[in-house]
């Protein structure tokens, strides 16, 4: 089994994660105040919606940690800018392996599943910085394959950064998989090279999807390009460009499928368009806007930034129905069924949103850079949720040619079943940035952070069951208590 | 019960105590210091049974001339009665001697009177050692105003060695053991508010800590009883432990003077005797507990208890005092001729106050048995502990 | 039952009543007193004794001069008082009845080496008030009648019942010690056989020379006189070679004889040891025959140079043996010499018969024996009750008591198997580093050595202490003083020694007996630490003259001593385990200045006057406790006037009068609340006349909660608590967030008042560690999010710099996790607590004055929360359903009707025992730490700002 959304990261830039964890390690007054300024929601101390009462610290990174995979039911693996990939046990916070054996950071990392005979088999696979992709097995933490010195087959002016793997799909029906960046690659299970393919682009693919009869979007730059995947009677496998589209405005930051007939891209100027899986036709296009005041508070962390990154949608999610969209430190809630956001907080947390997560119909959670994780519940409530501060959007049916730079506005209030967002609870626990959460339902909740920490969130009350229960289970084992220690 | 039995030698007298069941103690003998001869060995108690390990006569007169070497420089007050304890390893043997000066035809003697025991008794003894030595001591005490009037201190002696020898046999036996099982006292799930009712518990239990852990325990089901005893020995350490007993159930043992528990058993007639001098000989005062009516009566304070012991001694040795001749009084008898010292006979009283400390404990256990039979007994020992220590604390 | 003996001592009559002359009355000698010590003070049965304290004494039966006393344990005079030691000496080898001389047995052709077991004899002088434990034990020596010494090991007590109370332990002790010297013993003996065969050896092959040479000279046929004799002379030598020779082999047989004495406590290792060198030296002198070999020679001739002729007395075998060595020897100029020694031969001192290591291994353990027995028999029996009873719990026990050193032994310390440390040391090593519950006399440390680690450790800011140093500095007389004794406390006094130098017994300390290894140079330091070689030669020197060896002294030494190589290699443990002693001896003198919360007028507390009547009796001196002290500075007396009214002297007053003194002002810098005419002080100045039976302890331990930390020091703890409850109205919700598991910080500016808070407060973190390593005492740099999992009370320093707003900055952001406690404004930021359950630990308006007393009271509260606790942790249907139908909503209405009905407990203090519940179930579940992370549980509620 492997889950398809965290094969697609793409790579937050380094240097805005430093910037921002330099902010939160020293925060002068000035800057603090402005941030609590800014931060309209605190829900205080007072949770009862909140079951995460008991957590635990784990160490083992020196650096960011930015991945959090799931590998079962009670494991999962991090990874991150120091290179390593630990694997850790989700009940008990152990950590079981140390993976080392990338130089450099991890650009991405997917769980790789091979069944042999009946059972299961899961590995892990990562690219690095250091131009190598690597297969491990999370059960001996063995390097089982590793490639080394991806060669760019194209000669290029710049910096061979371009071949660096930013990002990878597994295709499970066809045991292949593919890997992302200055190229895209295709790699059958035993790490053998299919195929590649050279892209046009000058920033290289940074995220990929997968597409019914045999086609892969991939996302670079502005463009979404469909590549189709077809093996041939030697049972070799080519790649072929199918079609570029070209859509949206400005980079694409965030590629996902949606079901089976949709995939969505968001980009960094807040464009959200939803695709046919089948025809490649947009089917919605929602371009999500910030209010246009210049006092942008956010400047100042996103030094060099040359435009306003508030209106970037910076991770989908989506369970078929709803597609929940992190826009700069926002989140709105988009339905498939009507085509409209039926639910937003625009200042859901003080800082960029990295990473978001539907619970259900009606919960989401959602971490940012400012270190925190809010768990948010949609609720109908008769009035909209930010009357004093509309947000602004616009909406278009859908059609391909609508690229105007000035899109007609209009108030929330105009749209009905509008629903509010309403914050139900905040994880607070990282000092730097919270770079991705993984949900392990009842089990608990991994957040990753840039403070080279990763936190488990656990429900108290159900740890402390389970302790009961082992208690007496040792208790049986060991027929009563010595009474003499 | 005693004697009848011609001494084996000219030179010693030798008394055997026949004794149901095996008895720790190898010999007694009562020795003194010749100022002639150098130490004498006067009379020998020895049990008789079929023991491996006994002592020949000649042993024994060895380890109780033994007893008074050094004696030549003793320096004591005169009526003083001075402990020695022997452990001889090179023997095997341990030894208790109690030294004391007495009238012998005329001079004036030190003299020892000894038990021996076997020295893997040491550990069996050790606990029992206080109530050996303050009984003989009192012994020796009538002992020496007998020897002062020059009647035999022989039989004086008897009638404490004996009954002691007994106590130790009986020792053997029935003793608490260290580790008290759960099931085997009424803190056992079944028995709580059932055959024991929870107010007779909370007194007796109360009861028996305000009397410094002395109890007997005293009904017609020996089970009964030893249930009881069992559940206040918890209460005590197991140095206390050691010295407490159990009833035997087909034939009641006697009260013994300095046990912590004791369980005993009434007659077939359903009643029991209690002997007052002995209770009242007690170190420390006693809770006396009936099983079978629930009652629980308590002597006075521990301070007044050793006021009214001395006092009552001290009438009692006067008594001998002016005993006119031998057969006058028997050792048993003396209380009734005392005038001037008419003791309390009431000094049981029931038992009118109530503490928290106590009830807290039985509510806590009896409200929440815990399932497992284990985790029942641990929370019992560990309880008991807990609030004896409380009950230290203040 | 427990403690029992106390009460009787109540029943004292002044008045025994009747005084008119009755003919027929009792003489008083037949009859008994009313009352049991009539005549004497009933708290202490002991005054009638001659000697203050219990002691060891080791006497020995001399062939020349009888019973004589050599040694006290401690050496100290004053300990025997007018006790009159050679009566006493006489007294108790009276009794011994081993005089198994070894001599030759009927039918036995060779001396004979009997293996006595000791034997134990507890006995008393009524009169004297002087009772004993008398361990009678031989050692051998080949000088001696009999080849026998007579000793005995004695522990003098003027109670009777101690001793019986606590034979085992006493017999355990004594047997250990008696072991060590006996294994000492027979090496030497062996040892001084070899010297001794050696001798023989060479005077044979002397003889032989001489012998041959009359062969040689004289006609063929026939034997001179001379030649006779020289023959007789030979055969006599060979006689004396055989017998030494079987002398080696019995003594070789020593470490593996049988034991009839089940109670004896030999040391394996030392045994194997022995034994192994034994059997080097039986294969050596089994077949050193015949023919000398030449390099045996050479070192025969060396030997021969000292002891030659001297030891040569044993050599007839005819001779009776009351007077050994009267007949002729191998070297004939010296029977003159010879006999006229018989009665003035110097004999083998104690430490001379057996080996040096051996010997002071022994006086180790005796020492550590005298300070394990010391004290009141009541004190110390219902200590070791205690613990006794407290091992029953050890499931709870890490909540709130302290340590039990190594619970499986009876013994009470971690004690060395074997005296020599075979099998201690590594206990010894484990000690962990020294932490709170009582601030550090840092303001006293860091002006010596800046680079203290203490205040490395401690992150602390040099600034902070200014206050401090300015204020010492302004007093030169203090800083003198304060110089003087801090100097001697870094370099590792001998702390030890003055623990035992009080009059009364010393409390039985833990710390005490760790620093023990200290001392030992200090009492037996000159004069007989040093080698036992060099404190043989006078001897061997003095008889060697009139020998015709040439060869060289120091060569007979190589061949005199070049037995047991082991026996070398046993001084390193015993010199490591020295040094270790000193360290720690070092760490113990850092006498905490348990410099306690100030008075402060601001605050609401009212009852002022307890605490001046208190402090008024500590510094007192007369009251018995201060009799052995120095005289007390006059800075003391200055204390009690109000200008100078330091807040604290009170509470070291026992500990240390002289630290008290000098300390007292200097510790805490004067600060803007303090009010300088309350003369702030302790009550436990009182404790110290009620404890005074049971002793002293001086030699303060670190301060580790669990550890080391001694009854005072607890006390001193709970005086500090006391304070901070009758200081702060809101200490209720302080101890509450403590005993629900949430953290609390201490945040304050000034670091002795931030310290003196959380020791106070440290007294209620359940489950402290070992080390108390969950407090800590003094943070400078902002706290993580994982420090909340280790540290439950934390005490930060608040700077007014970048760093300092960092630390704000992890204060507001996890405040969620913590309570602040602000020391300087002081407020409480907390949850509001609404229960009862701890109104009657935390009352502000208490009428509990002593420290002490309190301190139990919080115990035994504490204690019986635990054991509420327990039944919560263990109790199945209040976690588990008991049926298969059963959700875990109704197994939680359970346990919230086991807390709220059964216990009656509102969720505030509901919340205590569920916290507390689940670290015995954490506890019992992983007592050693996993490989996992800890977690922590919180939950989310509002903190309200309590001020006062």
């Amino acid at each position: 089994m492997v889950s398809i959304p965290t094969a697609t990261w793409h790579r937050a830039s380094k240097a805005e994660s430093a910037e921002y964890l330099r902010l939160v390690a020293v925060p002068d007054g000035a800057k603090k105040s402005q941030l609590k300024k800014n931060s309209v929601l605190c829900i205080g101390e007072e949770q009862p919606k909140n079951w995460f009462t008991e957590l635990q610290v784990l160490k083992g990174h020196f650096d960011i940690v930015r991945f959090l995979v799931q590998i079962d039911d009670s494991r999962y693996a991090s990874a991150g800018d120091d290179g390593l990939v630990l694997v850790w046990n989700i009940e008990t916070g152990e950590k079981l392996l140390e993976m080392r054996g990338h130089s450099q950071q991890i650009t991405a990392m997917a769980t790789l599943t091979r069944v042999s005979g009946d059972t299961p088999h899961t590995s892990l696979v990562t690219a690095s910085s250091d131009r190598s992709l690597s297969l491990w097995d999370p059960d001996t933490g063995n390097r089982v394959q590793t490639i080394s010195d991806l060669q760019s087959s194209v000669k290029r002016t710049s910096e061979d950064v371009f071949c660096v793997p930013q990002c990878l799909l597994v295709l499970e029906r066809r045991s292949v998989w593919l890997s992302g960046g200055a190229e895209l690659c295709v790699w059958n299970i035993d790490f053998q090279l299919q195929c590649q393919r050279q892209n046009h682009s000058d920033i290289g693919i940074t995220a990929l999807v997968e597409l019914p009869k045999n086609c892969i979007a991939a996302a670079m730059d502005k463009e979404i390009v469909i590549y189709r995947l077809t093996a041939s009677a030697d049972r070799s496998l080519s790649l072929a460009e199918v079609r570029c589209l070209s859509d949206h405005q400005d980079n694409i930051r965030t590629l996902i499928p949606v079901n089976d007939g949709l995939f969505a891209s968001g980009s960094h100027v807040g464009e959200l368009i939803l695709w046919d899986s089948s025809d490649w036709n947009i089917m919605a296009y929602e371009h999500i806007l910030w209010e246009e005041s210049q006092a942008d508070t956010q400047s100042e962390i996103r030094l060099g930034s040359p435009k306003p990154c508030e209106m970037s949608i910076q991770h989908l999610t989506t369970n078929g129905t709803l597609i929940l969209a992190a826009v700069g430190s926002g989140l709105y809630v988009y339905s498939i069924l009507t085509k409209t956001v039926v639910a937003y907080r625009r200042a859901a947390h003080d800082s960029n949103i990295l990473h978001t997560m539907l619970l259900s119909d009606s919960e989401l959670m959602s971490c940012s850079e400012d270190g925190s994780v809010r768990m948010w519940e949609m609720q109908d409530l008769p009035l909209p949720a930010e009357v004093a501060s509309p947000g602004f959007f616009g909406m278009w049916s859908f059609g391909r040619a609508s690229k105007q730079t000035e899109p007609p506005v209009r108030k929330i209030t105009e749209v009905p079943n509008i629903r509010t967002l309403e914050l139900t609870g905040d994880l607070i626990g990282h000092s730097g940035a919270v770079q991705m959460f993984l949900s392990f339902g009842e089990q608990g909740l991994v957040t990753c952070s840039t403070d080279h920490l990763m936190i488990l969130w656990k429900n108290g009350e159900r740890q402390s069951h389970l302790r009961s229960v082992a208690l007496f289970n040792k208790l049986e084992a060991n027929e009563g208590l010595p009474l003499v220690g | 019960m005693s004697s009848g039995y011609p001494p084996q030698s000219p030179a010693v007298a030798k008394t055997e105590v026949p004794l149901d069941g095996e008895c720790p103690l190898l010999a007694a003998t009562f020795a003194y210091w010749d100022n002639i001869l150098g130490p004498r060995v006067r009379h020998i108690w020895a049990p008789r049974g079929d023991q491996s390990l006994l002592l020949s006569d000649g042993e024994i007169t060895f380890l109780a001339n033994h007893t008074l070497n050094g004696e030549i420089l003793r320096s004591a007050e005169c009526g003083a009665v001075d402990v020695k304890f022997f452990v001889l390893a090179e023997k095997g043997v341990i030894i208790v001697s109690l030294i004391f000066d007495g009238e012998l035809k005329g001079d004036k003697n030190t003299c020892a009177l000894s038990i021996i025991l076997p020295q893997t008794e040491l550990g069996f003894y050790l606990p029992l050692h206080a109530i050996c030595v303050e009984r003989f001591q009192h012994v020796i005490r009538k002992g020496r105003i007998w020897m002062q009037k020059g009647y035999n201190i022989i039989s004086v002696l008897s009638s404490e060695i004996l009954p002691v020898m007994e106590l130790l046999a009986s020792m053997k036996t029935h003793r608490v053991q260290e580790d008290i099982d759960i099931k085997d006292t009424v803190l056992n799930d079944d028995d709580i508010g059932d055959s024991c009712h929870e107010d007779f518990l909370h007194k007796a239990i109360s009861s028996h800590l305000q009397t410094c852990g002395c109890s007997m325990v005293v009904g017609s089901n020996p089970d009964k009883v030893n249930k009881i005893v069992r559940t206040l020995c918890l209460f005590l350490t197991p140095s206390e432990r050691k010295c407490s007993r159990l009833c035997k159930a087909d034939s009641s043992f006697k009260y013994e003077t300095g046990l912590f528990v004791q369980g005993l058993l009434k007659d077939s007639t359903g009643s029991f005797v209690l002997p007052f001098r002995q209770v009242l000989y007690s170190p420390y005062p006693t809770t006396h507990i009936d099983v079978d009516i629930n009652t629980v009566k308590q002597m006075p304070p521990c301070h007044e208890h050793t006021y009214n012991q001395r006092c009552y001694m001290r009438s009692e040795l006067s008594a001998l005092w002016r005993a006119v001749s031998e057969d006058d009084i028997a050792p048993d008898t003396i209380i009734h001729t005392d005038e001037s010292f008419t003791p309390d006979l009431n000094i049981f009283q029931d038992v009118m106050h109530k503490d928290t400390l106590v009830k807290s404990f039985i509510d806590e256990f009896i409200r929440f048995p815990l399932d497992n039979q284990q985790l029942h007994s641990i929370k019992a020992n560990f309880m008991a502990y807990r609030y004896a220590r409380c009950g230290r604390c203040y | 039952m427990i403690g029992s003996p106390d009460v009787v001592a109540f029943t004292r009559e002044d008045e025994t009543g009747e005084t008119h002359a009755d003919p027929w009355a009792l003489p008083d000698e037949f009859s008994l007193p009313l009352a049991p010590h009539a005549h004497s003070n009933p708290w202490t049965k002991t005054s009638y004794a001659k000697f203050t304290k219990d002691f060891i004494l080791i006497s020995e039966f001399s062939e020349q001069v009888g019973p004589q006393p050599l040694l006290t344990i401690p050496d100290d005079p004053k300990v025997c008082g007018s006790f009159d030691l050679n009566y006493f000496s006489l007294r108790i080898m009276s009794v011994d009845y081993q005089a198994s001389f070894v001599g030759h047995p009927p039918g036995s052709g060779y001396p004979r080496l009997s293996f006595v077991e000791d034997s134990r004899v507890v006995l008393g002088d009524s009169k004297e008030g002087a009772f004993a434990y008398v361990h009678h034990l031989t050692l051998y020596d080949l000088e001696a009648r009999g080849f026998v010494r007579p000793f005995c090991m004695a522990y003098v007590s003027a109670d009777e019942r101690k001793i019986m109370m606590q034979f085992e332990e006493l017999t355990r002790r004594f047997s250990q010690a008696s072991e060590c010297l006996k294994t000492g013993n027979r090496r030497a003996f062996a040892k001084e056989l070899q010297r001794k065969l050696q001798d023989l050896e060479y005077t044979r092959l002397v003889l032989r020379k001489e012998e041959g040479l009359q062969r040689e000279t004289a006609p063929q046929g026939i034997y001179s006189a001379h030649a006779v004799e020289k023959a007789n002379e030979l055969a006599n030598v060979e006689k004396s070679i055989y017998e030494h020779r079987d002398l080696l082999r019995q003594i070789s047989s020593y470490p593996g004889r049988p034991r009839r004495d089940p109670h004896a406590a030999p040391c394996q290792r030392c045994l194997t040891e022995c034994l192994s060198e034994y059997e080097e030296l039986l294969d050596k002198y089994a077949t050193l025959d015949d023919a000398l070999k030449p390099d045996v020679s050479g070192r025969v001739q060396a030997g021969k140079g000292q002891n030659g002729e001297q030891r040569g007395e044993e050599v007839n075998e005819d001779e009776s043996e009351e007077c050994v060595g009267r007949r002729p020897s191998y070297t004939p100029q010296l029977i003159k010499a010879k006999s006229a020694k018989c009665f003035d031969k110097r004999l083998k001192t104690l430490s001379e018969l057996c080996d040096e290591t051996f010997y002071e291994a022994t006086v180790e353990v005796l020492k550590e024996t005298e300070r394990f027995f010391s004290g009141d028999l009541c004190y110390q029996y219902s200590r070791r009750l205690d613990r006794a009873l407290r091992r029953k719990q050890h499931i709870t026990n890490f909540l709130f008591e302290e340590e039990l050193p190594n619970a499986k032994d009876e013994g009470e310390t971690a004690r060395p198997v074997c005296a020599l440390n075979h099998a201690g040391d590594i206990k010894r090593l484990m000690r962990p580093p020294p932490i709170l519950l009582c601030p550090q006399p840092l303001d006293a440390l860091k002006l010596l050595d800046p680079s203290d680690p203490v205040s490395k450790m401690s992150h602390s800011q040099e600034s902070d202490l200014r206050p401090g140093r300015s204020h010492l500095e302004s007093s030169p007389s203090d800083q003198t003083l304060e110089t003087q004794e801090s100097s001697e406390e870094t370099k590792c006094s001998f702390s030890s020694d003055r623990s035992v130098e009080g009059p009364m017994d010393g409390e039985q300390s833990l710390a005490s007996a760790r620093s023990e290894p200290a001392d030992a140079d200090l009492i037996f330091g000159p004069d007989l630490t040093p080698d036992q070689e060099h404190n043989m030669d006078p001897e061997r020197q003095s008889t060697s003259e009139g020998t015709e060896t040439t060869a060289g002294e120091d060569e007979g030494e190589n061949g005199g001593d070049e037995t047991p190589v082991s026996l070398q290699e046993d001084h390193a443990p015993l010199e490591a385990s020295q040094g270790e002693g000193e360290c720690q001896g070092g760490g113990t003198e850092m006498e905490p200045e348990m410099s306690l919360v100030q008075i402060d007028t601001a605050c609401c507390m009212a009852q002022d006057s307890f605490l001046y009547e208190a402090s008024a009796a500590d510094v007192e001196p007369g009251l018995g406790l201060h009799s052995f002290h120095p005289p007390i500075p006059p800075s003391a007396v200055v204390n009690q006037e109000p200008q100078a009214s330091p807040p604290l002297q009170g509470d070291y007053a026992v500990g240390s009068p002289q630290s008290e003194a000098l300390t007292a002002g200097l510790d805490l810098p004067p600060g803007p609340f303090e009010d300088p005419a309350s003369p702030a002080g302790a009550d436990d100045g009182s404790d110290c006349t009620m404890s005074a039976s049971a002793g002293s302890d001086r030699a303060v331990s670190p301060l580790c909660y669990g550890g080391g930390m001694t009854l005072r020091q607890r006390k001193k703890a709970g005086q500090g608590a006391l304070k901070f409850v009758r200081q702060y109205p809101f200490a209720l919700q302080a101890l509450w967030c403590l005993l629900s598991g949430r953290t609390l910080v201490v945040l304050g500016s000034e670091e002795g008042r931030v310290r003196r808070l959380v020791s106070a407060l440290a007294l209620f973190v359940p489950g402290p560690g070992r080390c108390g390593e969950r407090v800590q005492a003094w943070l400078s740099c902002p706290f993580t999010l994982a420090d909340l999992h280790t540290w439950k009370l934390i005490g930060l320093q608040r700077v007014a710099s970048p760093l300092g707003s960092c630390t704000l900055h992890s204060l507001s952001r996890y405040s969620r996790y913590i309570s602040v406690l602000d020391a300087d404004q002081k407020t409480l930021r907390c949850p509001p607590y609404r229960g009862t359950l701890l109104l009657n630990m935390a009352d502000h308006r208490t009428s509990v004055r002593r420290g002490s007393t309190y301190f139990l009271h919080v115990q035994s509260t504490l204690g019986s929360l635990a054991s509420k606790a327990f039944l919560l942790a263990f109790t199945h249907h209040l976690h588990l359903p008991v049926c298969a139908g059963e959700g875990p909503e109704a197994v939680e209405a359970r346990r919230q009707g086991f807390l709220q009905e059964q216990l009656g407990l509102g969720p505030d203090d509901g919340q205590i025992l569920l916290y507390l519940s689940r670290l015995i179930t954490q506890q019992y579940l992983q007592p050693c730490p996993s490989a996992a992370a800890p977690s922590f549980t919180f939950n989310y509620t509002t903190s309200l700002l309590y001020k006062i």
